[in-house]
């Protein structure tokens, strides 16, 4: 076991401060999409809860949040996986390794580890959503005794946008894990399904007293998927998605990122569906 | 055929007609089985069977000259097939000729029901003719929202 590094209590600097972490590595996992390893060895490690999110600073362009997409047991690297499509992350995404970048974090809720246990884990990603969902899918495999079935649902938008491919063959691989995977679109030569994630929720009998889904992806997808969980007999208390809003401060005190009564960088970004579905329908939020 | 009816009953399409219904429809139809590669349904062709799909892949592919095919949809055990066997053999059918190749990615099972029997069997029984209509428009309703979604383009 390895003991993490942990703020004194009280400490607040760091949710205020950015510290700076050397990028130790550069993954180009798509054309648009870059995951950057940082080394947080030197601070003894960087804890963290799957689900949680970093506001990353860099300097001289801006700070953006990004979820941690790394393995939680694993302490010394800090993981993020971003796509370049803002005024921030496009320069981001150029970084290269030894480069510098300011981290403040981690902030936000977590996807529900302690409670899933004993139950099957169900988690649903689509697009990007898989990088915040793979911090939860490493929890799961790495305490694997303490889940029943753990299946893994991914839509993206086509065969070569499918983001951190490797790893689903190998999840796949693996006896105790179900991986499928569906695209908008393909070219006839692929061996996957072609059509919306929530189709693909009809290819998998679950137990929806004993289920508990995740869900991460474009809000349009998690709404459908969600509301097609429900349709199967999932109870709303046992479908968490991953809000995204405009966070700035992380800390529930700027106001960028409200919804509704809440804050998506404080009372989320993981949140609960029965406490959000309604606040989903309304267009103006 | 008592094999034939309950198997019929099981299939997701059918589970909510009664066992009288079902019983109607064991006459309309035929366990089939395709080969990987083989075209159910060529585009153009007219859809005068419908497919009830238990196992394997569809892909719904469509060609375009000189550009490589696509499949844009896949389909799998619970889904259904052609569906506009239900509108009589006139000219409103012949408008509505498949769309695309629904070619079998592996082997596929599944039962074939002739739309010309069924449409008989529908017009001599209001109730049957009711409960398949409803299953048809709820079958259709579902698949139009996928594809409106899918069509969104939602990943960014």
């Amino acid at each position: 076991m390895v003991e993490l590094w942990t703020p004194p209590p009280g400490e607040r600097a760091h949710t205020m401060v950015p510290r700076m972490l050397r990028v130790d590595r550069v993954i180009r996992e798509l054309p648009d999409i870059v995951t950057l390893v940082l080394d947080s060895a030197p601070m003894g490690g960087f804890r963290f809860g799957p689900g949680q999110f970093n506001m990353l600073y860099l300097f001289g362009t801006g700070e953006v949040p990004i979820s941690i997409s790394g393995n939680p047991v694993e302490p010394g690297d800090l993981v993020h996986t971003i796509r370049a499509v803002g005024q921030v992350t496009r320069p981001m995404c150029q970084v290269k390794r030894g480069d510098m970048l300011g981290v403040r974090g981690p902030f936000g809720t977590e996807w529900p580890m302690d409670d899933a246990r004993g139950k099957d884990l169900l988690i649903v990603a689509g697009g990007l959503g898989l990088a915040p969902l793979r911090p939860a899918i490493y929890h799961a495999l790495h305490h694997r005794s303490a889940y029943g079935r753990v299946i893994v649902l991914y839509g993206t938008r086509a065969p070569d946008s499918i983001l951190f491919e490797d790893e689903l063959h190998t999840w796949r691989g693996r006896f105790d894990c179900e991986v499928d995977i569906t695209v908008d679109r393909a070219p006839t030569d692929f061996r996957g399904h072609v059509g919306v994630v929530p189709a693909l929720l009809d290819r998998f009998s679950f137990d929806p007293d004993r289920t508990v889904a995740m869900v991460c992806g474009p809000e349009i997808m998690m709404r459908f998927t969600a509301r097609a969980l429900t349709k199967k007999g999932l109870p709303r208390e046992a479908i968490w998605l991953s809000v995204e809003r405009s966070m700035k401060c992380g800390m529930g005190v700027c106001g960028h990122c409200q919804f509704g009564p809440t804050f998506a960088c404080k009372d989320g970004p993981v949140m609960r569906y029965d406490h959000i579905f309604r606040l989903l329908d309304i267009r103006e939020i | 055929m008592e094999n034939l009816e309950r198997s019929l009953a099981e299939h997701p399409f059918l589970k909510d007609l009664s066992s009288e219904h079902v019983k109607l429809l064991v006459g309309c139809a035929k366990n089939v089985r395709y080969a990987a590669g083989e075209i159910l349904l060529r585009e153009g062709e007219d859809e005068s069977q419908f497919f009830l799909i238990r196992q394997g892949t569809i892909a719904m592919e469509a060609y375009r000259p000189g550009k490589t095919p696509v499949c844009v949809e896949t389909l799998g055990a619970g889904d259904v097939l052609g569906v506009s066997w239900v509108l009589e053999d006139d000219g409103v059918r012949a408008g509505m000729a498949s769309t695309l190749d629904a070619r079998a990615r592996e082997s596929v099972l599944a039962f074939v029901l002739d739309g010309e029997c069924l449409r008989k069997k529908m017009s001599a029984d209001d109730k049957l003719g009711h409960a398949l209509s409803r299953q048809l428009l709820s079958s259709v309703y579902q698949r139009l929202a996928r594809l409106r979604l899918q069509s969104l383009d939602v990943y960014g």
